[in-house]
């Protein structure tokens, strides 16, 4: 018996589009039936051109001719975030799903704005936290689900990469910040009423000359008083351990304490080309993109939605100006 | 050879009777408590033949230099500056006072009479503060722009029963036991705090009516961020959660995700290996002795120990306000 699968196309190879296509063309229950874009600049019809012969998809230069197709059922869509809200409207009005780039939008009216795209049309949309399908993740939420440490009452995350040259030009907050408030927020499903931040652009030239932030400390306070923060940034020098940074988090309960590392398990190799980190088991990229499909296939609906990704926006939003300010900002903040 | 005499027999002193049995260049020459059997008890230990229950009758005695006091928080304010109008030299426990105005007067009054004065900010002194700081010195990892300081575990392994919970006599959890983080970090990042936010729980001690949990982070004059945790709210009692990040702009000192060397699956379940708390009180009452032989200005001056007790001041007004609070505002 064949396996049902979903068509999808793909929209644009900008963004983290790259490992997004890769996970669908790597997922049997997927076929890719067209790359496209809206409104490409000539570089980047380039690279969609590329990436569809080799991975043999057509490419179909104009969206309207994909979306008017009834073998697709979905995209991904990556195409710029200034243009996002457009490409959400006109996808969504064609009853296409939807996985949609982080971060998803630089503004909360902007979220506003696909999350009524969204629900008007009826579709399914994910937002690309892909950090939230680390396994250790998911299964910290079955544990805290269990009540293995009692209730928490704080939530400690850090997420600091170890790699690169350069800061993110949005700066990392932006660039970052989603993944691990999507990820406190999933385990600890409470409003946060509160957020206090300082940042700094310690590590990279291209952050201090923009005077965009590499780094940050946020301290947030949830209901029922529950306290949660988030180290956040890019640091230049390779992790001893071999790690691509650290990605831990720590919740303190009631009757007991759990801690994550999402970097494990793993294997440290130290060899021939120094110390590196070999983690195995589920990749969390793979793991969202088959929630998405399953989520299609089955008629559920997918995790990190539009509201997620833009509840991580306005903490973001809230740690930058709590930062620019030095005082703490409540939520929530005007649309 | 200084001729010491100690201040307060209870408590933290029992740390400091060991260290100065060690100390080189120095003698415990008289002892003074309330409770005349510590103080006698001390003084035996210490080999001094005086002991008193009156301070004051000890800072008469000529023959002593210097002065240790380990009294209750709150009486350190006036013991330390009438041994400094004595013409003693001090150490005196952290927090220097539970006041900046006792601070204040403390400095104020070893200046006057030209002694010298140190504040026992132990955890300068540890062999993991000392080691990072020589690391930070030597520009391993550039310039330290980014601390976070995690420590803690379960309800406190010391007497918290009678009046060490009251917050009049010790100055409370934030500032007791908060300087020694703030210290630490001031130590590190070699900057001067601007504000402070802090948040902090009542935990496992509802009976009590103090925060057993609190976390502050500190904004630095460098632009540095300074963020330390310290629990006692964690359960079970045994898990001593340990870690501890410095990130320079040109590298990291990363403790990984547990300080301790040790660490127990037993029936009782996860326990971590103990830090050795002596080491730094030895060390710590070494440096005192060693400024005092050689004239040298101590590690820790009496200033420094203001630093952190404003920083624990305004991380207490910052829990009750939820609001950052500037330094340098109030007192």
């Amino acid at each position: 018996m064949a396996i049902e699968k979903i068509g999808v196309a793909i929209v644009s190879l900008s963004g983290q589009q790259n490992s997004y296509a890769q996970a669908l063309y790597d997922n049997p229950r997927v076929q890719i039936v067209a790359v496209t874009d809206d409104d490409p600049p000539a570089a980047d019809e380039q690279v969609n051109r590329r990436w569809a012969e080799e991975h043999g998809a057509p490419f179909v230069p104009d969206l309207n001719d994909v979306l008017s197709r009834d073998d697709v059922q979905a995209v991904s869509l990556c195409s710029a975030i200034d243009r996002r809200v457009a490409v959400v409207r006109k996808v969504a009005a064609a009853g296409k799903h939807i996985l949609g780039d982080k971060p998803l939008t630089e503004t909360l009216a902007d979220g506003d704005a696909i999350i009524d795209a969204v629900d008007r049309a009826g579709v399914k949309m994910m937002v690309g936290h892909n950090f939230r399908f680390n396994p250790a993740i998911l299964d910290a939420r079955e544990s805290l689900k269990r009540g293995d440490v009692g209730l928490p009452w704080a939530i400690h995350s850090e997420w600091v990469i170890a790699a690169g040259a350069r800061a993110a030009a949005i700066g990392e907050l932006r660039n970052h910040a989603m993944y691990p408030l999507d990820a406190v927020l999933y385990l600890v499903p409470e409003k946060v009423r509160s957020v206090y931040a300082i940042t700094g652009s310690y590590f990279f030239d291209n952050a201090k000359q923009s005077g965009v932030e590499d780094m940050a400390f946020i301290t947030m306070e949830m209901d029922r008083g529950i306290i949660a923060t988030t180290s956040l940034g890019r640091t230049p020098v390779q992790h001893t351990n071999g790690y691509g940074g650290d990605q831990t988090i720590r919740v303190m309960g009631t009757h007991g304490m759990l801690f994550l590392d999402a970097n494990r398990p793993s294997w440290t190799a130290h060899g021939r080309s120094g110390t590196t980190n070999l983690t195995y088991g589920p990749v969390q990229m793979s793991s969202m993109v088959e929630h998405f499909v399953s989520c299609i296939l089955e008629d559920r609906t997918p995790m990190c939605s539009p509201r997620d990704a833009r509840d991580a926006l306005e903490i973001t939003l809230a740690a930058l100006q709590s930062s620019r300010e030095n005082r703490v900002v409540k939520l929530p903040l005007p649309a | 050879m200084a001729n010491v005499a100690l201040i307060g027999a209870g408590g933290v002193s029992r740390l400091h009777v060991a260290a100065w049995l060690k100390a080189d260049g120095a003698r415990v020459v008289g002892v003074s408590d309330l409770v005349p059997e510590l103080a006698q008890k001390a003084a035996g230990e210490l080999g001094s033949e005086r002991w008193t229950t009156d301070y004051r009758e000890l800072l008469d005695w000529a023959d002593v230099d210097a002065v240790d006091v380990c009294t209750t928080e709150n009486t350190h304010g006036q013991i330390a500056s009438e041994a400094a109008a004595r013409g003693k030299h001090i150490l005196v426990e952290k927090p220097i006072a539970t006041t900046l105005a006792d601070a204040d007067r403390i400095i104020d009054a070893a200046n006057a009479s030209g002694v010298k004065l140190m504040v026992a900010q132990t955890h300068r002194f540890y062999d993991y503060s000392r080691s990072a700081r020589d690391a930070i010195d030597s520009g391993e990892i550039g310039t330290p722009v980014y601390v976070r300081l995690c420590t803690g575990g379960g309800f406190w392994n010391q007497d918290w029963t009678g009046k060490r919970i009251s917050p009049g006599d010790t100055g409370g959890n934030v500032v007791t036991n908060g300087v020694h983080l703030a210290d630490t970090l001031n130590f590190w990042l070699g900057s001067r705090p601007v504000s402070v936010y802090a948040q902090a729980r009542n935990v496992t001690s509802a009976h009590l009516q103090m925060d057993d949990y609190f976390m502050f982070t500190i904004r630095y004059e460098s632009g540095a961020i300074g963020v330390c945790e310290l629990s006692r709210a964690n359960v079970p009692r045994s898990n001593s959660f340990e870690s501890t990040t410095i990130l320079g702009t040109g590298g990291e000192l990363n403790t990984g995700t547990q300080h301790s060397s040790r660490w127990t699956h037993g029936d009782g379940g996860l326990a971590f290996g103990e830090p050795e708390i002596q080491q730094g009180f030895d060390a710590e009452i070494q440096a005192f002795v060693d400024c005092l032989a050689e004239g040298r200005t101590p590690p820790v001056s009496g200033e420094d120990g203001r630093l952190a007790l404003e920083v624990c001041l305004a991380a207490g007004r910052s829990i009750e306000s939820g609001e950052v609070v500037l330094l340098g505002e109030g007192g």
